[in-house]
């Protein structure tokens, strides 16, 4: 469904981020990519978004070439980047095309903010929120337009512990409803490995591929990672540094 | 002693149990207005007292009794009529010209590489060294006043919208680029906004020079208007006529900028600023 092959990014600085990678995701999967801090990782999610222009090899959907923004990807990133003069209704339809009509677009945009829990906060703005409320309006803003293909860019790092847990269940919830291939990328390794069917280990530089995994295990999961322990053990293994390090 | 320390720190204190006079001590307008009643009356009391010489600073009576004649005489309007046109016209055309130039260089890099260093070079002008120019093109009467003003007000409004529109959070312009924008919806929806309380400073500043200009440009020659007061007032050795033009300058400057923020604080009621948190 979505194809990277053979994928390199140089930058004009010179600076190589990734070299030959090649990915292809179902429809309808969840594939984490982790890795440690500067890795590639996010120029990876930045040249599907199509924010960034690969040096060599391609990037497919559904067979069709990628250049550029696609209105088929909708993205999260680690910040929720609502315009901070717009109304949370107007930031979601935000994401909407012009071409429909306004009360349309706001009918639309009501329905996502309350898909997310905010259907109470449509008028309020940005300042006013908290973090978590601000990100999952961006949740919102990105699955507007109920876009096959979702990208988040480690979207639930700036969170506290409860509130990350209580936005991965909700991504589960929504991801559940029209099943978009989601390709999420993150450091957190318990994350990864709850919500993922896949999870992707970059590493290296410039940044290849180092391990493919596949959790088989049924959602939910537990929390306790006690299922998960050998997988943890070997993801925990292809990463590069110590322990303290990843902690942080 | 003792009690008068305590009465104080009641008159002070921000419990419930102030004064009715501590209340109105706290609005924001009485505190403003403290100092310049204050140094009135020490003004007006040193005069009648013969410390200082009246007729070179006569006292707040005075010069309160100088505009008063001119109101009457009919001159005050029409001076202030003169004046507030000319900041006016002046004011409306640099704020014209600075922000099609600006949004231009702030945009597009090579508008911007075109413009900027031209103006650059023109704003270390000091813009009073254009009058013996504008006064060659314009003639001595309104046009090359309005041209100074236009100047003036011109330079900090272009400045301020160049700088904001590039320092546009690029994170708002990758969502813009995600969310299919074109160029020009993106400077419609993101740049523009975003810019707005960048320009809006520039505006306010601008408005200032206007102020600053309409007096240059009122004392290189006029027949009428506040800088006319002013001259006329050094000439006629008036000097409770230059002190009411300086009066009638600050309260004009003042208004003009309060009606401006009046106007434009809905604008920018979105920004989560300290100012207003406090």
């Amino acid at each position: 469904m979505l194809v990277i092959d053979r994928i390199a990014k140089r930058f004009a600085n010179g600076y190589e981020a990734l070299s030959q990678v090649s990915l292809s995701l179902r429809a309808g999967e969840i594939l984490a990519v982790v890795g440690a801090s500067g890795c590639g990782k996010s120029t990876l999610l930045r040249l599907v978004a199509g924010l960034e222009t690969p040096s060599a090899g391609v990037i497919l959907l559904d067979g069709e070439r990628l250049s550029g923004p696609s209105p088929r990807i909708g993205v999260v990133f680690q910040e929720p980047r609502l315009m901070p003069w717009l109304k949370l209704v107007s930031n979601v339809a935000f994401g909407l095309p012009r071409r429909l009509p306004k009360a349309e677009r706001m009918r639309l945009a009501r329905a996502a903010l309350a898909r997310v829990g905010l259907a109470r906060f449509e008028d309020a703005l940005p300042k006013t929120l908290s973090g978590g409320m601000a990100q999952r309006a961006a949740i919102a803003r990105a699955l507007v337009t109920r876009p096959p293909v979702l990208l988040l860019d480690e979207p639930f790092s700036a969170l506290d512990a409860l509130t990350r847990q209580a936005l991965q269940e909700e991504l589960l919830r929504l991801w559940a409803e029209d099943r978009p291939t989601m390709v999420l990328v993150t450091h957190d390794l318990d994350e990864a490995l709850y919500l993922a069917d896949r999870v992707v280990v970059l590493g290296g530089h410039p940044g290849r591929v180092r391990l493919e995994l596949e959790v088989s295990l049924p959602r939910p999961r537990p929390r306790d990672g006690t299922a998960l322990a050998a997988l943890r053990e070997r993801l925990f293994a292809e990463l590069p540094h110590g322990p303290v390090e990843l902690a942080a | 002693m003792s009690t008068v320390i305590e009465r104080l720190g009641v008159e002070a204190g921000t419990g419930p149990a102030t004064t009715a006079p501590a209340r109105l001590l706290r609005h924001p307008l009485v505190l403003g207005l403290l100092l310049p009643l204050g140094a009135a009356a020490a003004w007006e009391l040193a005069a009648r007292a013969g410390w200082i010489e009246a007729r070179l600073l006569p006292p707040p009576s005075v010069v309160a009794r100088a505009i008063v004649e001119l109101q009457q005489s009919g001159d005050l309007a029409r001076h202030t009529t003169a004046t507030l046109a000319r900041v006016a016209a002046g004011f409306a055309l640099g704020l014209a010209l600075a922000t099609g130039l600006g949004a231009l260089a702030g945009f597009s890099a090579t508008a911007r590489r075109l413009l900027d260093p031209t103006l650059q070079a023109l704003r270390a002008i000091p813009s009073i060294a254009w009058v013996p120019l504008f006064v060659l093109w314009f003639g001595i009467f309104e046009a090359s006043k309005v041209a100074l003003i236009a100047t003036g007000a011109f330079f900090p409004i272009y400045l301020s919208l160049v700088t904001g529109i590039q320092g546009v959070d690029r994170k708002l312009v990758e969502v813009g680029r995600v969310c299919q924008l074109g160029p020009l919806a993106l400077i419609g929806r993101i740049l523009i906004p975003a810019a707005l309380p960048a320009w809006l400073t520039g505006v306010r500043g601008g408005l200032g020079l206007a102020w600053m200009f309409v007096i240059a440009a009122e004392l290189m020659g006029a027949s009428e208007g506040l800088g006319y007061l002013l001259v006329d007032g050094q000439m006629t050795g008036n000097a409770a006529q230059i002190l009411a033009a300086l009066v009638l300058f600050a309260l004009l400057g003042q208004a003009t900028d309060a009606l401006l923020v009046l106007l434009t604080r809905r604008l920018v009621a979105w920004q989560d600023s300290f100012a207003k948190a406090g």
